[in-house]
């Protein structure tokens, strides 16, 4: 197959676009779509941007494309304790430092709450999904504002995103689906350090062959506690329908996205982000999910 | 034909009838949703036409975060 726009060998056939792509009009037509997304939710100038990255294709494809666009970057790593798994991605993270030149900072479960993951699924009896959501995003956001953060970006892919998007849908999880979207949080605090996604519009498959193309080191080892069996039906879900009527996707982001201003007006109705009464942390409820679970082992 | 898929470090020969990738794919019950596939370094498509000897490297899209 021979690129759309040129007659060199294609790389890239995606049927959303109907256009084959070689080498160097995917990496163009890749970075183009995070260009056009990044200045909605980053200020080049003014954020100071954390960067959670795990050692996988996506975290490491946005920070090194984030230092490309000469954002003040700090990398962020959780070590949630899963044997025979984040100790072999962890490597990839520090490299990919070592190579931009960034101090990579590290926190760990272990040393946050007391325990590694493994050992809360064993004691605390929730799958490990469960877990690993809540205390990670507590950790990225205490790291992040400790380091003086102003945002903190996410690796989360086009596929993490729509999967996310139906199951709130599907389980009415109506707050969930409003503090969504391209930059997250319904209202402002200052301990809050706002989450954003600049790889939202990119595929899993896209993410893949940018890093190989641009010759980023990355781990494919996939976690031991893997999709929870409801996202995975989810995102077989998707897949299939993608497959068949490509674009899908992207619809149901861009849907989600305008749909969000109106879920946010109606639910901040409900009352200003509270503190949770246990750890002083920004929570929606009166004790945050992570000093609930904390409870539970 | 007879080839070799490496995935993660692991390889195995398989034999197909054909001349493509698509062939390959086929044969092997392989859903090309979920790889990118890779010759000598180099990303294939689905139109790859493969060689005996050949060693098809299979790159997973889904990897945990």
């Amino acid at each position: 197959m021979r690129c759309s726009y040129c007659s060199q060998k294609a790389v890239a056939f995606l049927p959303h676009t109907r256009k084959a792509y070689c080498k160097k009009h995917f990496i163009h037509y890749y970075e183009r779509k995070v260009k056009r997304l990044v200045p909605k939710i980053l200020d080049q100038k003014n954020d100071f941007v954390g960067v959670g990255i795990s050692g996988g294709k996506d975290s490491l494809v946005m920070l090194h494309l984030l230092h490309s666009l000469r954002f003040n970057v700090i990398p962020i790593i959780v070590d949630e304790g899963i044997k025979g798994y984040r100790n072999r991605t962890i490597p990839y993270a520090e490299k990919m430092c070592k190579h931009l030149g960034l101090e990579l900072h590290k926190v760990s479960f272990k040393e946050a709450y007391g325990k590694t993951l493994d050992q809360m699924v064993k004691e605390g009896g929730r799958n490990a999904c469960s877990y690993c959501g809540v205390f990670r995003r507590d950790l990225l956001n205490r790291k992040a504002r400790e380091l003086g953060c102003t945002k903190l970006a996410i690796g989360h892919n086009l596929d993490d995103e729509v999967q996310s998007i139906l199951m709130n849908f599907f389980r009415g999880e109506l707050n969930r689906l409003a503090r969504g979207g391209p930059v997250t949080g319904i209202v402002q605090d200052k301990r809050f350090i706002p989450r954003v996604k600049p790889l939202r519009e990119c595929s899993e498959k896209e993410n893949v062959i940018y890093a190989l193309l641009k010759g980023i080191e990355y781990s494919d080892i996939e976690c031991p506690y893997a999709v929870t069996a409801y996202r995975g039906t989810v995102r077989d879900a998707v897949n299939l329908v993608e497959a068949k009527y490509p674009g899908t996707k992207l619809s149901i982001l861009h849907t989600n996205d305008k749909l969000i201003p109106i879920l946010r007006k109606n639910i901040k109705a409900t009352g200003p982000l509270d503190y949770c009464e246990v750890c002083g942390e920004p929570s929606a409820e009166r004790i945050c999910k992570a000093c609930q679970f904390k409870k539970e082992f | 034909m007879k080839v070799t898929l490496s995935l993660r470090g692991k390889t195995r020969e398989v034999e197909f009838k054909g001349t493509a990738l698509k062939d390959l794919v086929t044969s092997q019950g392989i859903n090309p949703g979920e790889y990118v596939f890779s010759k000598e370094n180099e990303i294939i498509l689905l139109d790859e036409p493969l060689h005996e000897g050949d060693v098809i490297k299979l790159i997973p899209v889904v990897s945990g975060g």
